[in-house]
């Protein structure tokens, strides 16, 4: 009886001792009660390397921080091994929000080495939570100016794509031409998006929305939307796969790069993508790359930041995670020479726009697509 | 003799509490506790529980667990009746068959429920399984109708057959007799599989986020979308702490009323099958059961099948070929046979580890001592019932001492997994352990016995069986990759769910019939580890 009563205690104990010896220390680590402009200053000093540091860097071993769609490039990173002696062990969190999430609360005591997926959507939520230290590459100047976001270079573009409307292109009906056709009522019933709640694609749809159509208006296209009996699914596989694969429905949200795809992973072969896009519904999707902030090889992992944008592994990374290239000296694949649509006008809203009213807006889309 | 038997029971006590507690201290208490700590502050306890929509969130969470779980364990019940009592031609085959959905990527399952759905015609009319909550609760019972079917059923043929036989000899008709008799003899796995189904169907995830929505919101989504999407970790954690007392609540419950119900007389006595006799219910038992296995659990998967043969060109085997033969480079970054490889490997692993440390804390669920029993048949099950994001966020906020940061190492997936394990092989190897009949042991000490040998000749075969079904849900449970899994940093290797995953975030026709494909991999796979288990473990029992 006396070991069953100290069991029990010992039990107790366990579980409750950590809860209460730091229930006592308030714990606000999040500041999202304040927002200050996240773009406008970069405050800890920037990592510089040498060519002897460099040298001195062969045999460490780095953590590369991906979100889980990511996909590396076959043999990528054993070629960067094979050149600077660094070994790199890629950890896959879950989606981008998750894995923002994850580097805030251990924001100064990474996980990894180097984060690689944040985009334009999250990115002051990272950066308002110094996550990353700055890092100026030596391809800098080589990316894509519209791209670079942080002037500090506490993130450096790695990639971007558009997340657009698609269309099966052999359907008999008239094709929309644009976002505005949709509230239409002969495109009535045939529009899939994804909660932007739980889905990117859905989150920048939203967004193209907003932009588009300005702070006074969006809701009201939202809400001719719902009248034109639009659908909404959790993800972009259930929206893809489920609603636009089998026709039922015609247009969806996806990205400008899918009839690429859809022309790659077709079966049998085809000549050309039989999805397209609608060109003025696109919100430009910027992926990031940063030195996660506490680590222990900063100087590997700035050799890692400039390996990602070199033009070796750019012109690599197209096929495998259809998205394009920030380094402007790196050359497309030849199916993205031949089938991407060019001619799209994608828009954007601030980093710092988008962190501030994130919560507000897609509780009001909520309230008026889904209640 | 006496008091060397009760020195090593204490000992042996002292022994499982020590590393039990040691591990779920490691990998559970103090992760989870240092993460839930986000959730004490005053001002969001107030803000939480002064907003309409978290009480909306409870309600909800609790009444569609109640209710898919009661209906789990009525329809495991008539399932595992039929497999215990009957014989005949293809239920080795069923019967591995019903675990299949417990492994299923909840994707792959969503979208298959998604065509149910068109294919019966259901939208628009009130039997509508998708954006429902009536799909929702459907869902939950193909999920978690195998547990209550492997727990039952692995009590059921050892209980006392004769005192049914007497009862219907006595006159009693067999409904009398299946609530008086046999119930009773069956009601600790009965309350054991309810548990861990609750578990389940409470803090399930992807189910609810596949079918029903954010609008159908629960705690479990709730967490998720402050914790990932906001970053919002402050809500999260109370939302998570208010998860964990529910939580308790329902196991004291569970635990006070099955010991409220009068225990029946035990016997391990094996069940004589030629004398049960009445063909024509027999029949009707038999195969409203069939087709209801084949039915209801199988539907979805027949559309799996039927979607992987499906190509361009009629019905080929062609996305297996794609799968296993073909070293196209369009798809060698998904490395689908590597998949295949690593899911076999960490599965065992993490099989491995819960069965072990599952049967240490099986001996503390069995404890003479009522508090010891019954507190860590509270404690062990905790991390089924929480939340995988607070769990995944914990052991990567927690677990990085200057000592040693083990956040990103390559064994914490597999120990993760286990940590679930664990919960299912301790309450089904406790259940069958209580189940068994004292005055056997009492009589083969008595005889002469060493603890040693009593443990081996009696013990041994009757837990054996449970012991199998418990690995069969910690294999399963690590091979499709549940949970918090999901939340951790982990070296980047492809398993079959996560080929799936990433086959399915791709456009094209043959990236979605390769994932098609890969899924009716993972349940064959699946339903052959579970019928070498099974068959290991019955020579286990049949040997000794």
């Amino acid at each position: 009886m006396k070991l069953a009563t100290k069991l029990t205690s010992v039990m107790l104990a366990i579980v409750l001792v950590p809860a209460l010896s730091i229930a006592c220390s308030s714990s606000n680590k999040n500041s999202h009660e304040t927002k200050p402009e996240c773009l406008d200053n970069g405050d800890s000093t920037a990592i510089t390397t040498t060519e002897l540091d460099k040298a001195n860097a062969s045999g460490e071993s780095i953590d590369l921080v991906v979100y889980d769609a990511f996909l590396a490039p076959a043999g990528a990173f054993e070629s960067f091994t094979q050149e600077t002696g660094i070994a790199v062990n890629i950890l896959t969190t879950a989606d981008t929000g998750t894995m923002v999430s994850q580097a805030v609360l251990t924001s100064g005591n990474p996980i990894g080495d180097v984060m690689f997926g944040v985009d334009n959507t999250f990115l002051c939520r990272a950066l308002l939570n110094k996550v990353f230290t700055p890092y100026e590459p030596s391809t800098w100047n080589q990316l894509d100016n519209d791209l670079k976001l942080d002037q500090f270079a506490r993130v450096i573009p790695v990639d971007y794509g558009d997340i657009c409307l698609n269309y099966w292109i052999d359907q008999e009906e008239i094709q929309p031409e644009s976002i505005k056709d949709l509230t239409l009522e002969k495109f009535a019933g045939t529009l899939v998006v994804q909660n932007p709640e739980t889905s990117a694609p859905g989150m920048g749809f939203l967004l193209a929305s907003i932009a588009i159509f300005g702070e006074n208006h969006w809701e009201q296209f939202w809400d001719d939307l719902r009248k034109n009996d639009v659908a909404v699914r959790s993800g972009w596989t259930e929206a893809y796969y489920e609603d636009f694969y089998n026709g039922e429905r015609k247009i969806v949200t996806s990205y400008a790069t899918s009839p690429i795809a859809e022309y790659i992973f077709a079966d049998p072969p085809v000549e050309k993508p039989p999805t397209g896009i609608i060109e003025d519904s696109c919100f430009r999707s910027i992926e990031f790359a940063g030195v996660l902030r506490g680590t222990d090889s900063p100087v590997a992992s700035a050799m890692l930041i400039d390996f990602l944008t070199s033009t070796y592994f750019q012109e690599l990374i197209p096929e495998t995670n259809f998205v394009l290239p920030a380094n402007t000296h790196a050359k497309l694949p030849d199916t993205f020479l031949n089938f991407l649509q060019t001619d799209v006008e994608p828009v954007m809203i601030s980093p710092d726009l988008i962190e501030r009213n994130r919560n507000d807006w897609t509780e009001r889309w909520t309230q008026i697509v889904l209640r | 003799m006496n008091a060397t038997v009760k020195k090593i029971s204490a000992l042996t006590t002292v022994i499982a509490f020590l590393i039990v507690s040691a591990f779920y201290t490691v990998f559970y208490f103090y992760p989870v506790g240092k993460v839930l700590n986000y959730g004490t502050g005053f001002s969001t306890v107030s803000r939480v529980f002064n907003s309409s929509a978290t009480w909306k969130v409870i309600w909800f969470t609790t009444w569609q667990a109640i209710v898919s779980t009661f209906i789990s364990v009525i329809v495991g019940i008539c399932i595992a009746n039929v497999f215990t009592k009957f014989e005949f031609r293809g239920k080795q085959v069923l019967k591995a068959l019903a675990i299949i959905p417990f492994v299923m990527p909840t994707v792959v399952v969503a979208t298959a429920f998604i065509s149910v759905n068109d294919f019966l015609h259901l939208n628009g009319t009130p039997f509508s399984l998708q954006g429902s909550t009536l799909g929702i609760i459907v869902a939950h019972v193909f999920f978690n109708t195998a547990i209550v079917i492997r727990t039952v059923g692995s009590i059921w043929p050892q209980i006392d057959f004769e005192s049914e036989m007497a009862a219907r000899t006595l006159g009693a008709n067999s409904c009398t007799t299946f609530f008086r008799v046999t119930l009773p003899q069956l009601k600790t796995s009965i309350f054991a599989s309810a548990s861990l189904a609750f578990l389940f169907t409470f803090t399930s995830f992807g189910v609810i986020l596949l079918l029903g929505g954010l609008e159908k919101a629960t705690l479990e989504t709730e967490i998720w979308r402050y914790a990932t999407q906001r970053t919002d970790f402050e809500t999260a954690a109370t939302l998570g702490i208010i998860q964990l007392v529910i939580i308790i609540i329902m196991l004291a419950v569970n635990t006070r009323s099955r010991s409220l119900i009068t225990p029946a007389k035990k016997s391990a006595a094996a069940y004589n099958r030629s004398n049960y006799t009445n063909p024509r219910l027999i029949r009707l038992r038999l195969t409203s059961c069939i087709v209801f296995i084949t039915g209801f659990l199988g539907l979805p998967f027949a559309i799996l099948i039927e979607r992987s043969l499906s190509a361009s060109n009629g019905y080929s085997f062609q996305y297996y070929k794609q799968i296993f033969l073909e070293s196209s480079e369009r798809f060698s970054i998904f490395g689908t046979r590597r998949a295949i490889f690593n899911s076999l490997l960490w599965a065992s692993l993490a099989m491995v580890i819960a069965t072990i440390l599952g049967l240490l804390a099986a001996v503390l669920m069995t404890h003479k001592s009522k508090k010891i029993s019954r507190s860590s048949d509270i404690f062990l099950l905790l991390p089924l019932g929480t939340s995988g994001v607070l769990i995944g966020f914990g052991i990567i906020v927690g677990l990085n001492t200057s000592i040693l940061d083990v956040r990103s190492e390559w064994w914490i997936v597999p120990v993760a997994q286990s940590i679930l394990g664990v919960g299912f092989v301790s309450r089904i190897v406790s259940t069958a352990i209580t189940n068994q009949d004292p005055e056997l042991k009492q009589a083969a000490q008595t005889l002469g016995a060493g603890p040693a040998k009593v443990w081996w000749h009696i013990d041994m075969p009757i837990v054996s069986r449970s012991l199998v079904a418990g690995a069969t849900f910690a294999f399963a449970i690590a091979i499709g990759e549940f949970g918090a899994t999901a939340f951790l940093a982990r070296p980047q290797r492809p398993t079959i769910p996560t080929a799936v995953f990433n086959l399915l975030g791709r456009p094209g026709a043959a990236t979605f019939g390769q994932a098609m494909a890969l899924s009716v991999i993972l349940a064959l796979i699946t339903a052959t580890a579970v019928s070498l288990l099974e068959r290991t473990g019955q020579v286990v029992g049949n040997e000794i």
